[in-house]
């Protein structure tokens, strides 16, 4: 029993009890001083304000309430198209981070290997100098860039930053980036939406569409509807998650073998000759392809590679041929494997076999009007490059890092960290010192999310919305806004810089006034519309019409969002060029092991619901309900086929070690019917060693080093296990 | 007199445990300590519970439901409670339960065949921040009580204030308990039984409706609708 | 009257008020150790909750209540057999009844304290009292064993009396008290027949009161719908195991304080013959009910009752639930059947194993129906901390040490009876035999 525990039973019979903790908690809470009076005293006055989540791509409108303008809990936004009203955990509980203790409030230097805390004005100079120094020099090869945030904005000022700068090494490691490299490569674009209007069929590669995506909440409300109207979806992955149940059929499948799944059921389609013949004039090198493919993908041969049924694949390769438009689904959860890249190459063949036609992009879209220059020339780096770079002797001189913890999430850690540490000049913009930011020599931390300005784009719905990001309360403490920082820097870095704002807040408000001359779109004040409206608004009607600028603006904050209910959608049917990188998996690091072999078990790591980044460390109710599906708190546990277990002799519920090739680690047994027969699923979420709950294991420690050779992503299904021992 | 059922669309829900972070936050329930969780005495008023797992592989899938009090017309609770701490409500058939009045003698807990209710054990220290985002609308209850789901009853007394204020009767727009205003999918519908024209008189006709434990005669009023087998 | 050189023909029945032994003292500060550890506990679970014991969700009753249930059961040899041996005129209970009564004397106490260690606010207690709900079983278990309480206290003073008043007359320690509490009694023929009056009106009614105290707490399970406990034979399954391990319990303190105390004369081999056939006979009983019990629930096969029911027979149960069967069967079979077996230690043997085997029933009925949910809910794991442990001990302690409490203020074997019984038996029941017996020599005359 622990010693520290308070008894709070007095304090906390009151209703308001909430609000007023007891003497001395507000200096452990992280509020300014300055507003401590009204946390004891306050009038306790309820206000409302709208906002935008920005911890996955999804960009939802939530209302936030206020008491005494202190955010404490916050809601969906019923008029927003994206979410309708609903919010997912990550929105819930995400407010907490405002107030969290180890939030930094002002800018840190490392001195002698600990943070003393500095002026804004002292860290910009030293940040000013290093990177002065180094362009100076010419060795702008020698600076890299890591960005994890889904913020477009930002990641459109470090864009411009590095292009101004000279700077190439821009790694943009978020999601939507990672989800449509392979397309980029491929076809200089990648689509904007599934067209859900159209689509009737969609064969799902791994993705976790409900769970981890563009919009999860948008796909888990579309997805019923698509059901429902008779439509199927079918699902090859390692793992069934919570997302996935709802399949009708669900294919298991090892992750690195997506690939030749893809190029199975294109073999189908070749062979029964039942594709788009527009694809043969708009497929660099078809015909070659094509022969390869007829020549080594047959069901028996694919059947052996992936253990796949190859009935399974007739009839899957059917199934998308009959379906008129099609949609092969991937994400970026398919380069966590070894030949992640090539296997996002082969889907895109199969999708251009049937041309494209479950996807659509945006007409006129909003998003490409304003960042019309990112996409070109958005840094080619990967995360590969970076550990390339650092691992040879070239050295690297800077690190600039915003917004992502890619020492956790990533394996090999013991290297990475030994590697990042040489690094003479890390600086971080990050709020709180986790995993990757405790190497930094410099910090500045950013605005909290409710703090922040900020526009989200997103066209998952398949028009352009943009979601407002409006600052809910003035900025606690001393931090400041990664763009400004940007901006500032550019400002100093180039004479003749191209960008005229002074702030991100000029720049937004510029991104507005392009809002306010759009005569199409709406703000987010209504979500239904009558037939009598969408006649009018067709004809160029629009009912709200605002006198000037400045009052659009004040509106644009009100309702929290813009919107084009009646964009129209043109088709995706890009000009494919595979390149040199054909769409053949290539040789697989165990390839010996493609098929479950009966004995062998493999670590098949998994994300949970909304957690992609790991982060949710930060909030305990998040981390508390983390297992509660398999009644498993605080601790890792492993989900195993009943079957397998038997075999190694392993009961429900069991302690046992699980052993692979860096080491081993506790975990508890969990049987579940739905597990690939040698597959050990861990999920991935927990273990923290510095950040927040550090309860749990972080799996990823004991992933063996393979990863995906383009993107250098840490592969989730590829490392063999054993179970030793059991305690 | 309004009598508040519940109808989970399962085919709709797709597990991302919205509602459950919901009624969390929304009703300052206590976050317990490490020891206690592994224990067993995480306190979660609604849980996402897997029941069992259904055909064979690959085409398992696990029945799984959300899991809160089913706010029973007979419920077995209030029958054997001591002092009246937990009662049913005749104007709306939520079964309620006064924190100051109970003595924490968890027969009730005993009683009941869905195992909702869920104690007090110890009072722990909750993190700061967290405890910062408190709903000031519920009251946070002391060590040595028990307390269940309650349907958001602190909405639905708001939405009765504002509604005499404005000489009207509730409807549905007033009041939604957390879970349901949360969720994605839109899986959760929460209304008047009594009322022919609301959404939950409607959803409950539906041919896939079915209960838990119908047989033990408690008169659930949380109905579920899955097209599958139970 | 100083009556330090007359010796009373009964005076080893008087010497432990006068006379404590090294050995008393040197228990009696041990036990009060325990006691006062298991205090200190209790205070500790009071600042810092409930969670101080191993209780969880949804195993949410434990030992208090296991405790509970066996004190509350072991009362019942107290009043019970006394109440019942002497309404049936059985001459043997005289040396016996004193014993029982203050072990239920005492054991209520202990057992009636437990439900309140075991309230998450025991600071609301009151609120039993002023709102409470009469159509809950925790209400009628209240009534009832107050109104056992009460009755018992009364049925163990009353005959107290003549005693109290024999010690008063002796002086000494404690004189004022002892004048004080005979009330006047000086062994007059009135006085006699009011009191012979007052314990033949309690003995009836005590014996109703008694049953109905652990049917009733039986009935806080069986009005559950928990499987394992929604069963209807539990009113007499808990009456005939509380009189099981009452009569255990009785006979361990027996044994004990004859020992202890050189009682050889007044409880000879007889009484323990006597009392062992009667543990006998509930150990048979015992032994049907708890057979009947389990083959209906295996019988029916209901899949929530199979649960329960292979939880205690071969999962994680088994070996309390065995053990529990050989102490409260086997052990007994053994000991009381065989007459070389039938010895003193042998008795003393066999009633510890019932004692423990009664308390592990009390478990076994407790803990597996509350941690086998209906519902998907993972098996409920109990471990009991070491609060519960040392209040269970503080709790065996507090027993003890009240009945050497009592050893010391009064006597133990009911002196009053005994010579009541030197003198008078003999002659009661030849009476009542010869009432029974056909009369001596009637030919009837064949005309």
């Amino acid at each position: 029993m622990e010693i520290n525990r308070r008894d709070f039973v007095k304090l906390l019979g009151t209703a308001v009890a909430g609000l007023a903790v007891g003497g001395g908690a507000a200096a452990i809470m992280k509020i300014p001083k300055s507003l401590e009076p009204v946390l004891y005293s306050g009038p306790r006055i309820e206000s409302w304000k709208l906002t935008s989540c920005s911890k996955c791509p999804g960009g939802c409108s939530l209302r936030v309430r206020l008491i005494d303008n202190f955010p404490i809990q916050a809601f969906g936004n019923p008029l927003s198209p994206i979410n309708d009203g609903g919010i997912c955990s990550m929105g819930l509980t995400s407010i907490s981070d405002l107030y969290h203790p180890s939030r930094l409030t002002s800018p840190l230097k490392k001195v002698n290997g600990k943070f003393i805390s500095i002026s804004y004005n002292e860290a910009y100079k030293i940040l000013l100098e290093n990177l002065k120094n180094v362009i100076k020099e010419n060795q702008q090869d020698d600076i890299f860039i890591v960005v994890q945030t889904e913020s477009e904005i930002r990641t459109d000022l470090l864009t411009r930053f590095s292009n101004e700068t000279g700077i190439k090494n821009l790694i943009v490691d978020n999601y939507l980036m990672n989800s449509r490299t392979p397309y980029n490569n491929a076809a200089g674009e990648a689509p904007d939406f599934i067209d859900f209007e159209k689509c009737d069929y969609i064969l799902n590669f791994g993705a976790q569409l409900s769970e981890i995506s563009q919009s999860p909440l948008y796909f888990s409300r579309t997805l019923i509807d698509f059901r429902e109207r008779g439509h199927k979806i079918t699902t090859a992955s390692s793992k069934l998650t919570g997302g996935n149940f709802k399949s009708d059929e669900w294919i298991p499948i090892r992750s690195v073998s997506l690939g030749d799944l893809a190029l199975g059921i294109t073999w189908v389609l070749l062979k029964d000759e039942v594709y788009d013949k527009n694809a043969e004039k708009s497929v660099t090198g078809f015909s070659s392809i094509k022969d390869y493919i007829l020549e080594n993908y047959n069901p028996d041969k694919v059947e052996n590679l992936t253990g796949v049924p190859k009935d399974k694949i007739l009839e899957t390769g059917r199934a998308f041929e009959k379906a008129k438009a099609p949609a092969a689904y991937f994400d970026e959860s398919i380069l966590y494997n070894s030949s992640g890249t090539q296997n996002a190459l082969s889907i895109i063949f199969l999708n251009a076999l049937k041309g494209f036609a479950g996807y659509g992009k945006v007409k006129d879209s909003f998003y490409s009007s304003v960042f019309t220059n990112v996409k070109s020339s958005a840094g080619n780096a990967t995360f590969n490059t970076f550990k390339n770079s650092i691992a040879s002797k070239n050295s690297i001189k800077i690190l600039m890092i915003s917004g992502s913890n890619f020492i956790f999430n990533n394996s090999d850690q013991e290297t990475l960290k030994k590697q990042v540490s040489s690094i003479p000049f890390i600086v971080s913009f990050s709020s709180f010192i986790d995993e990757t930011s405790t190497y930094a020599h410099l910090i500045i931390p950013d605005h909290n999310e409710l703090e922040k300005l900020d526009f989200n784009f997103s066209e998952t719905i398949g028009k352009s919305v943009v979601t407002v990001q409006q600052p809910i309360v003035d900025p606690f403490f001393k931090t400041t806004d990664t763009g400004d920082i940007i901006i500032s820097l550019m400002k100093d870095l180039k004479t003749n810089s191209e960008f005229t704002y002074s702030s991100v807040s000029e720049y937004i408000k510029s991104i507005a006034k392009k809002l306010y001359d759009n005569r199409n779109g709406a703000l987010m004040s209504q979500n239904k519309f009558t037939e009598i409206e969408k006649g009018l608004r067709k004809i160029g009607w629009q009912a709200d019409q605002y006198g000037s600028f400045d009052e659009f603006w004040d509106s644009l904050l009100e309702f929290g969002g813009w919107w084009d209910p009646f964009g129209e959608k043109d088709p995706y049917s890009p000009k494919i060029n595979f390149k040199d990188k054909l769409p053949y998996p290539i040789t697989r690091i165990d390839s010996m092991d493609k098929t479950s072999s009966r004995n062998k078990l493999y670590l098949n790591i998994f994300r949970k619901t909304l957690d992609y980044k790991g982060s949710m460390s930060l909030y305990p109710v998040l981390v508390e309900q983390f297992g509660h599906n398999r009644s498993v708190f605080y601790k890792l546990w492993a989900e195993i086929n009943p079957e397998t277990a038997r075999r190694h002799s392993l009961s429900d519920r069991s302690q046992v070690n699980i052993k692979t090739s860096k080491g081993k680690f506790p975990a508890v047994v969990i049987y579940n019917p739905s597990v690939m027969p040698s597959t050990l699923d861990v999920p991935f979420g927990l273990g923290h060693e510095i950040l927040g709950d550090k309860s749990g294991i972080n799996p990823l420690k004991f992933s063996g080093n393979i990863f995906d050779t383009v993107s250098g992503k840490p592969s989730f299904t590829e490392t063999p296990a054993e179970i030793e021992s059991y305690s | 007199m309004a009598l508040y059922g519940m109808v989970i669309d399962l085919n709709k829900c797709n597990h991302c445990e919205s509602c459950i972070t919901a009624c969390k936050v929304e009703n300052n329930l206590q976050i317990v300590s490490k020891e206690s969780a592994e224990m067993g005495r995480v306190m979660q008023w609604m849980r996402l519970a897997t029941a069992s797992y259904e055909g064979n592989y690959p085409d398992v899938r696990p029945v799984t439901m959300p899991a809160l009090c089913l706010q029973c017309d007979d419920p077995p609770c209030t029958k054997v409670c001591p002092v009246r701490a937990t009662y049913r409500r005749d104007e709306d058939g939520i079964v309620a339960q006064i924190y100051p009045q109970c003595i924490g003698c968890r027969y009730c807990m005993g009683n009941c065949p869905y195992n909702v209710k869920v104690f007090n054990w110890y009072k722990e220290a909750q993190p700061i921040e967290y405890e910062k985002c408190y709903n000031i609308d519920v009251a946070v209850r002391v060590k040595g009580v028990v307390e269940k789901c309650t349907f958001c009853i602190h909405r639905l007394q708001k939405a009765k204030e504002n509604a005499a204020a404005e000489h009207r009767k509730v409807t549905e727009e007033d009041y939604i308990p957390a879970c349901a205003q949360v969720c994605p999918a839109h899986a959760i519908s929460v209304g008047d039984l009594d009322d022919p024209n609301s959404n939950v008189s409607r959803l409950k006709s539906d041919y896939r409706k079915f209960t838990l434990q119908e047989e033990l005669g408690t008169q659930p009023k949380v109905f579920y609708l899955s097209a599958k087998s139970k | 009257m100083n009556n330090s050189q007359i010796l009373d023909e009964d005076e080893v029945l008087f010497k432990p008020i006068y006379y404590s032994g090294k050995g008393f003292y040197i228990l009696g500060a041990a036990l009060l150790a325990v006691l006062l550890f298991g205090v200190a506990m209790y205070l500790r679970q009071l600042v810092y909750g409930l969670g101080e014991t191993g209780m969880n969700q949804p195993v949410t009753w434990g030992f208090y209540i296991i405790s509970f249930v066996f004190f509350i059961g072991i009362s019942h040899a107290g009043t019970l057999i006394s109440a019942i041996l002497r309404l049936s005129k059985a001459e043997w209970r005289r040396p016996i009844t004193r014993m029982a009564e203050v072990i239920t004397g005492i054991v209520l106490v202990i057992g009636g304290i437990h439900p309140i260690i075991d309230l998450g606010r025991p600071d609301r207690i009151m609120h039993i009292f002023e709102r409470g709900r009469l159509q809950s079983p925790l209400l009628w278990d209240l009534t009832s064993i107050t109104a056992y309480f009460t009755a018992s206290t009364i049925y163990l003073y009353l005959p107290l009396i003549p005693d109290i008043a024999l010690l008063r007359d002796r002086g000494g320690r404690f004189h004022k008290l002892y004048k004080i509490l005979a009330w006047g009694y000086a062994g007059t023929e009135k006085q006699k027949h009011v009191l012979e009056k007052a314990i033949s009106i309690l003995m009836v009614m005590v014996i109703p009161i008694a049953i109905s105290v652990h049917t009733v707490i039986s009935w806080i399970f069986s009005m559950t719908l928990q499987p394992g406990w929604h069963s209807t034979i539990f009113g007499p399954y808990f009456v005939v195991g509380a009189i099981f391990s009452g009569i255990a319990a009785l006979m361990i303190v027996m044994i004990v304080f004859r020992k202890a105390y050189h009682f050889e004369d007044y409880l000879k081999e007889i009484h323990f013959n006597y009392l062992g056939t009667l543990l006998l006979v509930m150990s048979l009983l015992w032994f049907y009910f708890t057979f009947a019990e389990y083959l209906t629930t295996f019988y029916g096969h209901e899949p929530v009752e199979m649960r329960v029911f292979l939880y205690k027979f071969v999962g994680g149960y088994a070996p309390y639930f065995w053990l529990m069967v050989v102490c409260n069967f086997i052990i007994p079979l053994i000991f009381l059947t065989n007459k070389k077996m039938k010895t003193i230690s042998g008795l003393l043997i066999a009633s510890i194993a019932v004692t423990i085997g009664m308390w592990l029933e009390r478990l076994i009925v407790v803990v597996p129906s509350l941690a086998n949910p209906r519902l998907p809910f993972p098996t409920g794991i109990y471990i009991p901390t070491l609060t519960e442990i040392s209040l269970f001990a503080a709790a065996a302690a507090a027993f003890v040490l009240g009945f050497m409490a009592f050893s010391k203020l009064f006597p133990l074997i009911s002196i009053w009876e005994i010579k009541e019984g030197r003198e008078e038996s003999v002659r009661l029941v030849s009476e009542r035999l010869n009432q029974y017996l056909p009369s001596k020599g009637h030919i009837k005359k064949i005309v």
